[in-house]
């Protein structure tokens, strides 16, 4: 069974929850929010689980694969950034019966994947290249793509499901100081220390910018402030 | 007598946690791999910190979602759909990767290591513990980058590791026993990072060998007090 699809309540709340009062302004100036959005690629990812479908996997492919490779790009993957897309690409075709809907969403799956991929080419850049078979290097990294182990149970899936359900216009509504932390700890995949050297700001200025910006998340989610 | 009669635990929560800075590097990808490997084995062990590795997973999912797309080359998705044959079909695919069972043998045989340290404990030959100091015994483990090494250490029951100081960040995570320390008391689960400069002293409990996962990054070893007793006691 699909849960309610959550990335359509994600756009909704973007639409409305967004557009009023001072943040509105905050809004605006994050880039990339697209407006046709994506249409439910959780359901892709079973379809190709379910009976392969190659169809799903190319929508999969042309929502996921060139966000994929900006976020690769502004890692610093560079000129590997085409062929590491393949591989993400490939390895959620391959792992699809993985993907647990109850766990997150797709894009924080695919996020999982692209930042496993992202660390084993770090690690070992001149690795010869994957065997088409599954080699399962990931457990190697101590980063797991489903969020490490899952703990299951109504609570814990429900708590999920209403986090993704806020998160897109909560993080859009953070100080653009903070989510500008968060960008740089996140698509460059660098210590908060690099990220602090790439802004010019001390170590402790970004520390506390990232401590704020999750508290905040956190008490948007549970009901303390507003979004 | 090091891993004697170990009876199963009662899920007891860890008291001391992954930081937040810590745990949003991890998250990205950005630590080290000891490092990584010292986070993992406190998250297998801390529901509160697993859960907030999945927050911090689907902030990751919705920051790709808002982000620009990039163009790909024009034949991407071709080559893509064209390479799906040669991979095994989705749902031949394992539901996840086998864990991997406890060591049977050598030192660490029947104790509860968490899964993490299982994966890499496998790939050692036969484990003994070598001497490092008295009282103190280690096992190497395979780093395969970065600079941080990591090591499992034994100390003896009543062990008082006198104030030391650290070159590099040291983590320390508590996998069997109990360690007592300014911050408190460290047991099975509880991870301690030590900035270099932070001065501290720790002192084993009695009743037990404590057994913890030690990762030491920079290249500033023999600043650590392993490296300490070494010099001063190991090799007068």
């Amino acid at each position: 069974m699909l849960p309610a699809a959550p990335s359509r309540s994600l756009r909704q709340h973007a639409a409305s929850g967004g557009g009023s009062g001072p943040r509105a302004k905050v809004a605006l100036t994050v880039e990339g929010t697209s407006s046709d959005g994506d249409p439910g690629s959780e359901r892709w990812i079973l379809a190709i689980a379910e009976h392969g479908d190659r169809d799903a996997f190319a929508r999969l492919f042309n929502w996921f694969a060139p966000r994929v490779k900006a976020q690769l790009a502004l890692a610093g993957a560079g000129e590997s950034a085409e062929e590491l897309v393949q591989e993400v690409m490939l390895k959620v075709w391959r792992r699809a019966a993985q993907f647990d809907p109850a766990r997150g969403s797709a894009a924080t799956w695919i996020h999982a994947i692209a930042r496993n991929a992202l660390v084993s080419h770090r690690r070992a850049p001149q690795r010869a290249e994957q065997p088409s078979a599954d080699v399962d290097l990931d457990a190697d990294l101590g980063l797991d793509e489903a969020g490490v182990v899952g703990d299951r149970g109504p609570e814990e899936a429900a708590l999920q499901m209403e986090w993704r359900r806020v998160l897109g216009s909560a993080l859009k509504a953070l100080p653009p100081e903070q989510y500008d932390v968060l960008r740089g700890a996140y698509f460059s995949g660098r210590t908060l220390r690099d990220v602090a050297e790439e802004r010019k700001v001390s170590l402790g200025t970004v520390k506390t910018r990232a401590r704020l910006a999750l508290a905040r998340l956190r008490g948007i989610l549970e009901g303390r402030w507003e979004r | 007598m090091i891993a004697a009669n170990q009876t199963p635990r009662a899920p007891i929560e860890p008291a001391h946690h992954v930081g937040d800075a810590e745990l949003m590097e991890y998250a990205v990808g950005a630590s080290d791999e000891a490092v990584s490997l010292a986070v993992a084995c406190h998250l297998a062990l801390c529901r509160a910190c697993r859960a907030q590795v999945r927050r911090l997973d689907a902030i990751g999912g919705a920051l790709l979602e808002s982000q620009a797309p990039s163009e790909l080359d024009a034949n991407a998705l071709a080559q893509a759909l064209a390479r799906l044959d040669e991979q095994r079909r989705p749902e031949d695919a394992p539901r996840a990767p086998d864990p991997v069972a406890a060591p049977t043998g050598g030192a660490l045989a029947g104790l509860d290591l968490p899964a993490p340290l299982r994966r890499r404990v496998a790939e050692l030959p036969p484990t003994r513990w070598r001497y490092v100091a008295p009282g103190v015994r280690g096992i190497d483990l395979p780093v395969r980058s970065g600079e941080a090494t990591a090591q499992l250490l034994c100390l003896k029951p009543g062990l008082a590791i006198p104030r030391h100081d650290h070159g590099a960040l040291e983590v320390t995570l508590v996998l069997t026993g109990a360690l007592r320390d300014a911050e408190g008391r460290l047991a099975r689960g509880d991870v301690l990072f030590r900035e270099p400069g932070e001065r501290h002293g720790q002192k084993v409990e009695a009743g037990e060998n404590c057994i913890s996962l030690v990762v030491n990054a920079g290249s500033f070893v023999p600043l650590t007090w392993t490296g300490r007793l070494l010099r001063l006691i190991a090799r007068p």
